[in-house]
């Protein structure tokens, strides 16, 4: 790798610890108009409130907004080299029939723009093996530019096409993965193989080569995406590369703040989200309940090992407008029922059962005012909620956030 | 942008107004209809900002562009001009484009005008449609000639209910691909042609055409509110309009007319 190679690398992944956060931004290029991202400009002007190393765009966006990447703090630029129709599913208005991707930039151009990177797309599992050589042609070409101006270039590798399963997606983008490697990938972007172990083997077939992980669409719960990236790293990533994540939530500079806590921190994704632990309360939005019942199926399978929502410590009540989570309160009134001391409220913020004392009375069921204590009648003991001793799991399987956890 | 496509845009755009008013002499159909373009161009030459014309228009039109005060030329670059040149697989669409430029240089073009197609039955001919694009963007960028890219939705795949959204497209894939102006058709109302102007953070012309919701210039007033920048007219308008209409269609573009004049 040569000296300019190096320098324009260490503007999109830190060599401090060589990991990246890139955002994405360059949608629009290949399905038109996208939620979040109708105006570039503004969505890059939000995103750069939080912290990123690089910005992906197409070239017309990359020549307009140039005046946005002056300072020596600000993110590395990396342009977009080739066009693809293959991501206008059917919800567009022109769906695509048969995928193709053409070369739509320099590299010698990139490079006077100012450019840190480019970024080309690698198909594997086209119906017809003669378009799949004729793309790996197209890359390699692409890449022995790049090489010729010392740009580095990120390889989108993606299995696409008729002859993709599910079975045989990750061989698939294994062997892209190899491929791109051998033409001379300087990094490499995937997407996520939904498991670490899977995930390895594609780190392990990049040899050394940094791989970047791909976001997809827009998780449903913020902590779904940070666990990925967590997940990613734990997998050997050398971070991510996310586009809907962060233009389609609702703050996308605290977003990519997170993101970048995960992977040049370390942070865990609890710190992340500052979700206290230890002395904590639960707190019920029931404006957010959507009824799943998660909370219930969670709630028994980590105290009991049963997924059985009547072995669980909160309940969710149908309301004339919807749902409601009833949880403990803390209210104290089985405590002050049990006769033998068998109960009490523990230094951590919870009802603690000394299982040695109880007998078994279930005086405490009889007085909890909202009926949210059960008693198991094959143990003989009560079910009252211990907020799982500080780190509640119904708030972090909670897929509509109705349950919050804040400190007690 | 390179101080050569700032004068550029200037002779294209009229910088005080901000409008523009061009006028297209280029297409197949002009030629073979009744219109007589030099004498269309003797008389329009002082009521539009810019003509459009083909290379091999530009020969016997050129008189038309001398002084200061002349029209812009701007010259259209097909997918047709480029099989005048050839070389390898991957060389193909930037030679061609390379040298579409560098003769529309030559000619003392102040700008390109090109087409992005959308709706083509194959996805092959819009994959080589961007490319070109693409390619021509580059090329004028290096040049400092401004690249104006008309996006028109065509075809079996086009339909009324969709005709909007097909514009969108190929108006964002047009401003991304690196086209410093485009020039899309009415797209129905008011807000789904507003939509593309806030979008794309590029000029953005009317362009005139026959459209599932009309003729472009009948809805220039729509058009203008909704941010447009001018219009494109071609011969439909040419063989509708009489001169003093289109007079006062030039007046009015530039702000100088109301409505009602």
């Amino acid at each position: 790798m040569g000296v300019g190679k190096k320098i324009r690398l260490s503007r999109i992944i830190d060599p401090r610890d060589g990991r990246c956060v890139m955002f994405a931004a360059d949608h629009n290029f290949l399905v038109g108009p996208i939620r979040g991202l109708e105006n570039v400009e503004s969505a890059l002007k939000r995103a750069f409130k939080g912290r990123l190393d690089a910005v992906m765009l197409s070239p017309g966006q990359a020549k307009r907004l140039s005046y946005m990447f002056g300072g020596r703090g600000s993110p590395g630029l990396v342009v977009r080299g080739d066009w693809a129709n293959c991501f206008r599913e059917r919800i567009y208005a022109l769906p695509t029939r048969e995928v193709q991707e053409v070369i739509v930039s320099d590299p010698k151009d990139l490079v006077s723009l100012g450019a840190s990177g480019a970024v080309f797309y690698f198909f594997t599992g086209y119906g017809d093996e003669n378009d799949e050589n004729r793309h790996y042609q197209r890359l390699v070409y692409f890449l022995k530019k790049c090489r010729e101006v010392e740009l580095p270039c990120l390889v989108t590798v993606i299995p696409m096409g008729e002859r993709v399963t599910g079975a045989n997606f990750v061989s698939l983008l294994e062997t892209g993965v190899r491929m791109a490697v051998k033409a001379g990938a300087d990094m490499l972007e995937v997407p996520y193989t939904q498991d670490v172990d899977t995930f390895k083997r594609i780190v392990n077939a990049a040899r050394g080569v940094p791989v970047l992980c791909a976001g997809g669409p827009k998780a449903a719960r913020l902590r779904d995406s940070l666990e990925i990236v967590a997940e990613l790293l734990e997998a050997g990533a050398s971070g991510v590369v996310f586009g809907r994540q962060v233009f389609q939530s609702d703050d996308p500079a605290r977003y990519l703040d997170m993101v970048y806590s995960l992977v040049h921190e370390g942070k865990s994704v609890d710190e992340v989200m500052g979700y206290p632990k230890g002395r904590v309360r639960v707190k019920a939005a029931p404006e957010n309940c959507s009824g799943c019942m998660l909370c219930e199926l969670v709630c028994s399978f980590s105290h009991e090992g049963l997924f059985s929502p009547w072995n669980a410590r909160l309940r969710i009540e149908q309301t004339r407008v919807g749902y409601r989570p009833v949880l403990c309160t803390l209210c104290g009134s089985c405590v002050e029922a049990c006769p033998v001391g068998a109960l009490e409220i523990s230094s951590m913020g919870y009802v603690q059962l000394h299982r040695e004392k109880c007998v078994g009375c279930g005086e405490c069921v009889k007085a909890c005012p909202i009926n949210v204590a059960k008693f198991d009648e094959r143990a003989k003991i009560p079910l009252l909620c211990d907020k799982c001793e500080g780190d509640p799991q119904c708030v972090k399987w909670c897929p509509s956030e109705a349950l919050m956890v804040e400190p007690q | 942008m390179v101080m050569g496509k700032t004068i550029s845009m200037n002779r294209i755009i009229n910088p005080s107004t901000k409008k523009s008013f061009i006028l297209n002499v280029s297409r197949e159909a002009i030629l073979k209809s009744s219109i007589n373009v030099e004498e269309v161009l003797q008389v329009f030459k002082n009521y539009c900002d810019g003509i459009v014309a083909r290379f091999e228009q530009v020969e016997c039109l050129f008189h038309h562009f001398l002084g200061r005060t002349a029209p812009a030329l701007i010259v259209e670059a097909s997918l047709e001009s480029t099989s005048q040149v050839g070389s390898s697989l991957q060389d193909k669409v930037s030679d061609s484009s390379k040298f579409l430029v560098e003769n529309a240089l030559l000619l003392g073009a102040s700008a390109i005008l090109s087409y992005l197609f959308v709706g083509y039955e194959r996805d092959e001919d819009e994959a080589r449609n961007v490319e070109l694009i693409a390619h021509l963007a580059w090329e004028s960028e290096r040049a400092g000639l401004p690249l104006i890219v008309g996006c028109i939705p065509f075809g079996e795949r086009v339909t009324r209910e969709n005709f909007p959204k097909c514009v969108e497209l190929a108006a964002r894939v047009s401003s991304e691909s690196g086209a410093d102006v485009i020039a899309i058709p009415y797209t129905g109302d008011y807000t789904s042609f507003r939509k593309i102007v806030d979008g794309v953070g590029i000029p953005v012309l009317t362009f005139d055409m026959v459209t599932p919701f009309g003729w472009g210039v009948e809805n220039i007033v729509t058009t203008l509110k909704a941010g447009s920048s001018g219009i494109i007219i071609t011969e439909e308008t040419l063989q509708r309009f009489s001169i003093s209409k289109l007079r006062s269609l030039y007046d009015f573009i530039h702000g100088r007319l109301g409505v009602w004049e």
